[in-house]
């Protein structure tokens, strides 16, 4: 899990991640958070959703259908890969996405990574 | 200028206004100004049979247009958000339609555990009408359990609220402790026949309150992290309601069948709500307690509650089935003035989802009044969009 160098925090636990990304959690020191998601079209997609959140796509998909029409609200942002999943974290405030770790290296020095979730493939 | 042309002038607004609502969704892009719209609608087919009322449509085999229900939300900055809902119904004595304003509201959030918004609201009293509301496609009946229908359709409790709404969500060790607590219009009974003291309707008094006392709401609901998809909520709200014949002004004593006579109905509704939504699962059911005081001080207590069990199976089928009982007293004057009775209702479903926005559902429904007992089945076409 990464988020840029001006994020609020260092680390998050498992825990804070899902409920940042089911919506249950919205600030961290009084930013707004602007949780990234990948493209259906991603492996790791599938592998984030269903081993971290315990949801399908659909499952995760009807969640937030749901949540927004409830409590209005951003629902998390698309990106197609992780390159542009980097590049946002970069550049927006209070942003925080998912890629593998391999693929952090070439921007580590711009990068905060603030967990480490390893995934059985 | 006469009733008659005062209605006929407020359809022809009503469709002026619904078509700029529509031209603006089919010409501008999905994201218009910063601005999403989204919306659900469904169609639905009823047939009734062994129905005494035959002057009930659904007794012919009807297709009947779903409300078109569309919602804008957008966060205006990080902590200030906005939610407007408009809702387009038809009208089936008039075949044309009427635009409702369902939700618009603005809010502050300060942090997860507070939030303050202000507008008109879903009424945080029901789990069911928080949850799913407009959204057909969002529930899996067909339709909602009879006492949380809408305030102009035969609805028992308050499904809307005008005024304040403060809430959040505290995370804790042992699971999350959401709450809410709102602040607002009490609601009117209108439409009385004053011949029977009868036969009204709820209305939220979205635009005027009808007198000093407010009505207000509190829910409380505990999600524990040790049992994912389980959530226990307790809810209450306290209202004052007066009663009014259909121009909205003269008020009607109701009479109740035991000659006691009241203008005003202090109430208390008092609610319990357990679901539990995971491992394909989904089970639902919320009880609620009436307390309702006539003027003269005499009190009534009556009870509704429904239970609803799902079983989704390879992700896309889900059989369903729901039981919902009324027990009123005959003389409680508020139940008069709405003309309910005594009811229980078994629905039994199939719900095909053809895509996460779409879905197709069949169900037969077995009612019983101390009036009537008849049978239903519909099929239904809802979708999101």
């Amino acid at each position: 899990m990464i988020a840029g160098k001006s994020f609020p925090v260092d680390t998050l636990t498992l825990d804070g991640i899902k409920e940042i990304y089911k919506g249950e959690k919205q600030l961290i020191a009084g930013v707004r958070l602007k949780p990234i998601d990948q493209r259906d079209s991603q492996t790791i997609r599938s592998q984030f959703l269903n081993k971290v959140l315990n949801f399908s796509g659909d499952e995760y998909v009807t969640y937030w259908n749901n949540r927004l029409f409830r409590e209005g609200g951003i629902p998390p942002i698309p990106q197609n890969n992780s390159g542009e999943v980097i590049t946002m974290v970069q550049e927006t405030d209070g942003a925080i996405g998912y890629v593998w770790l391999d693929e952090t290296t070439a921007a580590k020095a711009n990068l905060r990574i603030l967990l480490t979730i390893h995934v059985r493939q | 200028m006469g009733k008659e042309q005062r209605r006929l002038r407020r359809i022809k607004s009503n469709r002026i206004i619904f078509s700029l609502v529509i031209a603006a969704f089919l010409f501008l892009p999905p994201k218009v100004f910063g601005l999403e719209l989204q919306g659900f609608s469904d169609i639905t087919y009823t047939y009734a049979w062994h129905k005494k009322d035959l002057t009930d449509p659904n007794t012919n085999g009807t297709f009947a247009l779903g409300e078109l229900d569309l919602f804008i939300r957008e966060n205006l900055s990080d902590r200030v958000d906005f939610l407007t809902e408009f809702n387009y119904s038809a009208d089936p004595n008039t075949n044309g339609g009427s635009v409702d304003i369902e939700r618009l509201q603005i809010g502050y959030l300060f942090n997860d555990a507070l939030f303050v918004r202000a507008g008109r609201f879903h009424n945080a009293l029901s789990y069911w009408n928080m949850t799913y509301h407009h959204g057909r496609q969002l529930q899996t009946s067909i339709e909602r359990p009879d006492f949380l229908r809408f305030e102009d359709a035969g609805g028992l409790v308050p499904t809307h609220l005008v005024g304040l709404w403060v809430g959040g969500l505290f995370d804790t060790r042992m699971g999350g402790l959401e709450y809410d607590l709102m602040g607002g219009n009490g609601p009117r009974v209108q439409n009385v026949d004053p011949a029977t003291t009868s036969g009204g309707s709820l209305s939220p008094n979205s635009t005027g309150d009808d007198s000093k006392n407010k009505a207000a709401t509190f829910m409380l609901r505990y999600t524990p992290r040790a049992i994912r998809g389980l959530g226990i909520g307790i809810s209450g709200n306290i209202q004052q309601l007066r009663f009014y014949e259909s121009d909205g002004v003269t008020e009607v004593p109701i009479v109740s069948p035991d000659g006691s006579t009241t203008s005003v109905v202090n109430q208390q509704i008092y609610g319990v709500n357990l679901e539990y939504l995971a491992h394909n699962i989904e089970f639902l059911s919320e009880g609620y307690q009436f307390r309702d005081y006539n003027y003269h001080g005499q009190s009534y207590l009556d009870y509704v509650w429904y239970a609803q069990i799902g079983l989704k199976i390879m992700n896309r089928v889900t059989p369903y089935g729901r039981f919902e009982r009324w027990t009123v007293l005959a003389n409680d004057p508020y139940f008069v003035a709405l003309a309910t009775q005594d009811m229980s209702k078994t629905v039994a479903g199939l719900r095909f989802d053809l895509i996460p926005r779409s879905s197709i559902k069949a169900e037969i429904r077995f009612i019983n009044t101390p009036s009537d007992n008849y049978n239903e089945t519909a099929i239904q076409w809802a979708f999101a969009f």
